[in-house]
């Protein structure tokens, strides 16, 4: 039964990466008029056009062209950048591990500032400081992250001269550089999803401390450091994991203005240009990459949750904090 | 629609739920709602003329909030980008619960092969980050408003879908649902005089997060460059106009990002007053 449930969920998986990728091309293909002249735009001769055409398969059906595209996908190749005729491929991995580091940094220096703050609410729940922490949360969860951006900038490059205001300073310079160089951008995105996380971790570990087990912990006088570390945190981490998952699409979508305000040369920045430039075969390369990473961590988070919390194995027995946790939508 | 969001109870009491917070939410909105949509009507908002005198002029008599690097108004291009936002933030969030809602409905109360279909169109659609869905979809169709809407409705349909699917599942069981199916009610009626009115207050508060959530989208749109075309001013062109003068004048970039940030604000702070959890965990994060 369980093994067959899981090989319903990989067929599920791998059918929604299936039409993905169908609508990947078809979004290039399907461009109003011919292609080849909609990326080429008012600059292609008759001859560049030709070229093109050719170059895309266009003399071909369109079901053949599908399959041709499709196992060279497979095979990693992502055709041509009409831009600067790199191939798509070595773009995407030249960019994807900037982007990558500032997503990490930026959840780390979110959860490093959640956690806390959402056990310090949790076990003053109702006093002053909760409502203030809540209050400060809520500010955070409604400033778009460009903003942010732009006071950080202010602050920090304009005002006090601490920091430069874009660039990007490669591992190999130095990690110190490096980090420093996507500190602000990634303060800048740790911001929301922080927000989110204090608000969904304090929610549950409410709940946790509400729970039989917690008053025999309290009875035997634990130190409240202690319980909330060593009791109340696995079984209320289930809310945090899920929106872990809800978090990275919006850190995709995100870092493509943070990169562009920042100029950092990660995948949100490139994404952002080709759309400009009209370089399509970029773009369709960039997206279909950011919507497969995007359903495999969430396939991940999903086999999360099954360590993390062991009534979810037994469907029937969920908790009501576990169900609640899955119910969250996807914004 | 005001006395369905608070807590039953004397007026008295009601009166007391308020807090200063909604008061100043309802206050900026109702304001900002009233110059972008009725100002228009009496004043001819001055948001083109340039004047090569008052580049980034501080505020003044003539212009309150100063002008830009053109000399333009920034007060009066604030609030036609108002305009445009609240067009978008509004129209994008009806549109796409219009067309979700229903969809939800259908699948969580009629469940098995309908429910299968329309999960999956879900799945998938929810596969592509919104924001690079909506920038791919915007630079395919070009820049106009109607299509920036297109590009914010396609993205947040889906949300409205799974949220109206869930709330209608947990309707569906209840008594008085059954007590409509066994007296032979039509399937539609029940759906729409006994599933509907219980989803909707947590649809309307997610609907209330969701023009946040759009004003958002269309603000990064056109910070890229690819939002509502130039001629219209959008807070979200607005600030990426001024972002190179930033270290001159940073009143270029703040004025827009301000009215931004207390309409997403006060949106949010309204929504979180007849919110239900599950809508309030997301919040009105992208």
């Amino acid at each position: 039964m369980r093994t067959r449930k899981a090989l319903l969920r990989l067929a599920r998986l791998a059918a929604v990466l299936l039409v993905v990728s169908t609508l990947c091309f078809l979004s290039l293909n399907l461009l109003p008029g011919d292609p080849a002249r909609a990326i080429l735009g008012e600059s292609g001769t008759p001859e560049s056009v030709a070229a093109l055409q050719q170059e895309l398969g266009l003399d071909q059906p369109l079901a053949d062209r599908y399959v041709t595209w499709l196992g060279n996908i497979l095979q990693g190749d992502f055709g041509r950048s009409y831009a600067n005729r790199q191939p798509v491929a070595d773009i995407i991995l030249q960019r994807a591990p900037v982007t990558i580091e500032l997503i990490v940094l930026s959840q780390l220096i979110a959860l490093a500032v959640a956690v806390p703050l959402a056990a310090v609410a949790a076990a003053r729940r109702g006093t002053a400081v909760d409502r203030g922490i809540s209050s400060l949360v809520f500010l955070a969860v409604s400033v778009p992250s460009f903003v942010l951006a732009f006071v950080l900038i202010w602050v920090f490059a304009i005002k006090l001269g601490l920091y430069p205001a874009n660039g990007f300073i490669p591992v190999s310079d130095g990690l110190g550089q490096n980090l420093g160089s996507l500190f602000l951008p990634a303060l800048a995105l740790a911001a929301g999803p922080a927000a989110l996380y204090q608000r969904v971790l304090r929610a549950d570990l409410v709940e946790t401390y509400g729970q039989e087990f917690m008053n025999v912990a309290r009875a035997k006088g634990i130190s409240p450091l202690r319980m909330a570390v060593r009791h109340a945190f696995r079984p209320s981490l289930l809310g945090l994991t899920t929106s872990l998952g809800v978090v990275v699409g919006m850190l995709i979508g995100s870092s493509v203005i943070i990169e562009n305000l920042f100029s950092l040369p990660g995948l949100g920045s490139i994404l952002a240009q080709s759309v400009s430039a009209r370089d399509y075969v970029t773009v369709q390369g960039v997206v279909l990459v950011a919507a497969t990473s995007f359903v495999l961590i969430n396939a991940l988070v999903d086999l999360l949750y099954t360590f993390i919390d062991p009534r979810l194995r037994k469907p029937r027995t969920r908790g009501r904090q576990a169900r609640r946790a899955r119910e969250v939508p996807v914004a | 629609m005001s006395t369905a969001i608070l807590p039953t109870g004397s007026w008295r009491r009601r009166l007391r739920a308020w807090r200063l917070t909604d008061a100043l939410s309802l206050t900026w909105l109702g304001l900002l709602a009233l110059a972008a949509l009725a100002l228009p009507l009496f004043l001819q908002l001055d948001t083109e003329t340039m004047s090569a005198t008052e580049r980034l002029a501080g505020p003044s008599a003539q212009h309150w909030l100063g002008t830009d690097n053109y000399g333009r108004d920034l007060l009066a291009r604030a609030l036609s980008g108002a305009r445009v936002s609240l067009l978008i933030g509004f129209g994008s969030v009806a549109a796409a619960a219009l067309i979700g809602v229903p969809l939800g409905m259908l699948a969580g109360y009629l469940k098995g092969a309908v429910d299968a279909v329309i999960s999956f169109v879900v799945d998938v659609i929810l596969a592509f980050p919104g924001l690079v869905l909506a920038l791919a979809l915007a630079s395919f169709l070009g820049a106009s408003v109607s299509n920036v809407m297109i590009a914010i409705v396609v993205p947040m349909t889906p949300v409205f879908v799974r949220l109206a699917k869930a709330q209608t599942m947990s309707v569906a069981g209840r008594e008085y649902v059954e007590a409509s199916q066994v007296i032979g009610t039509r399937t539609w009626s029940i759906v729409v005089r006994d599933v509907l009115p219980n989803i909707l207050p947590a649809v309307l508060a997610y609907a209330l997060v969701s023009v946040g959530s759009a004003i958002l989208i269309e603000g990064g749109l056109s910070f890229l460059g690819m939002g509502v075309p130039p001629e219209q001013p959008s807070w979200g062109s607005m600030i990426n106009n001024g972002r190179i003068f930033i270290s001159e004048d940073p009143r270029l970039v703040a004025v827009p990002s301000l009215f931004m940030l207390l309409t997403i604000l006060g949106l949010n702070l309204i929504a979180d007053r007849f919110l239900s959890p599950s809508a309030a965990a997301t919040g009105g994060v992208r």
